[in-house]
């Protein structure tokens, strides 16, 4: 992204393909509502081996908030309220239109890019869609 | 004094061997094989081409230039020799074709399970169909390649475009000609 | 004079009648043409579903650039309006 500042937007769109990332999803939604998605986005897969595979990961979440100044029963409270769910589902919804089977799934601009492929490929592709797009008459 | 030559193959073999060569099961194995390999194709063109990139590059074995090749190319190819062998069309080499991607499918499940390569769903339906651990996948395909065996051995052209002219009809036709 | 006509009878029916060699050679080719236009069918069946799922998915994404009025429900990084837009389909296991 820094590469590319001011070229390139990034738009994130949590795809959960199970449960338990079900309520990780939930769980950075409300933690965007008090103003920290970003942290505790990259602070899931950071720690992604303390809580993926726990049954009912939202304890275990719920103490990571600390870690990133949130308030952690307000946390709980709103991925139990079920308040982010429309939203969580809005992208799975939209994921599936696009016949999104598979994460991570990019699309740069139309350009799709499925799993975790090389830094250098999805540069190439940036680089290419940006030569197409700025060239003189586009 | 006249020798009797005893044949060393067991009688249950050889009427199992006699009756799935026989026509009709023939025609039933052509359309099940085919139809699988038909339907395999489909899945896979149905899908974004990233897709089956992604789900080729999961067994992690093949080399890119391989992984981008069979993406490009399998589909097209599961298609056309299921279609022929279904319609029984030139339905030996068909059955050769379908023969080595079944091998080769096998081959890379095997290794995949060797290495321990952990794979949740093989893609081979693409997203229509279920998914299928590789042990599941090296099954079915171990079954599939028994299946060939008697479309391999004896040629049969019911029901099958290789009647008209080319297959054992025509071959009793061309030898009727010198009469 | 009937035999000679029967032979006449004969001779021609062999002149204008058509040998097994060239009813086995119409066959082998009828069998190419229909196999092959068969083929060509699936494979052209083929395509055009991947040409169709292809359009479908641009339709459905109804604009490469986020609108800004999304940007309240979705976290971005990034100006709005640049000329390449990455969506991430991510999932957090």
């Amino acid at each position: 992204m820094q590469r590319f500042e001011g070229q390139v937007q990034l738009v994130l769109y949590p795809f959960a393909l199970n449960p338990i990332s079900e309520v990780a999803t939930q769980a950075a939604w409300c933690a965007g509502v008090q103003g920290k998605f970003w942290e505790f986005h990259q602070l899931l897969y950071r720690r992604q081996e303390l809580w993926y595979r726990l049954p009912a990961p939202l304890e275990r979440l719920s103490d990571f908030a600390k870690d990133v100044q949130l308030d952690a029963t307000a946390l709980k409270s709103c991925v139990e309220s079920g308040q982010t769910q429309d939203l969580m589902k809005a992208d799975k919804a939209y994921g599936q239109q696009l016949q999104v089977s598979s994460t991570p799934t990019v699309f740069i601009n139309e350009q799709r890019i499925v799993g975790a492929q090389a830094e250098s490929d999805f540069v190439r592709v940036i680089r290419q869609e940006l030569e197409r797009v700025q060239r003189p008459g586009q | 004094m006249s020798s009797v030559q005893v044949s060393k193959t067991p009688a249950w073999w050889r009427q199992c061997w006699h009756g799935c060569t026989r026509p009709w099961v023939a025609v039933l194995l052509r359309v099940l094989l085919g139809g699988v390999f038909i339907f395999a194709g489909f899945s896979k063109i149905l899908i974004p081409y990233a897709e089956v990139v992604a789900r080729i590059q999961q067994y992690q074995v093949l080399p890119g230039w391989l992984v981008t090749l069979a993406a490009l190319v399998l589909p097209w190819l599961e298609v056309a020799s299921g279609t022929a062998l279904l319609v029984g069309f030139y339905t030996t080499p068909a059955a050769w074709l379908i023969g080595g991607q079944l091998c080769c499918f096998s081959a890379l499940m095997v290794v995949v399970l060797l290495a321990g390569i952990p794979i949740e769903d093989c893609g081979c339906f693409g997203n229509l169909g279920l998914p299928e651990t590789p042990f599941q996948v090296l099954v079915r395909d171990l079954v599939m390649l028994a299946l060939l065996g008697p479309l391999l051995a004896r040629q049969r052209d019911v029901l099958g475009l290789d009647a008209w002219g080319g297959g054992e009809e025509g071959v009793r036709e061309r030898a009727g000609e010198g009469e | 004079m009937a035999k000679k006509s029967r032979a006449r009878a004969r001779a021609s029916r062999s002149q204008y009648a058509p040998s097994r060699a060239v009813v086995v050679q119409r066959r082998w080719r009828l069998k190419l043409i229909v196999g092959g236009a068969i083929l060509v069918l699936a494979l052209g069946v083929g395509l055009l579903a991947r040409y169709l799922q292809a359009r479908s998915l641009q339709e459905r994404d109804v604009a490469p650039r986020l609108q800004e009025k999304a940007r309240e429900t979705r976290y971005t990084r990034g100006p709005a309006g640049a000329p390449v837009v990455i969506k991430e389909f991510s999932d957090y296991t």
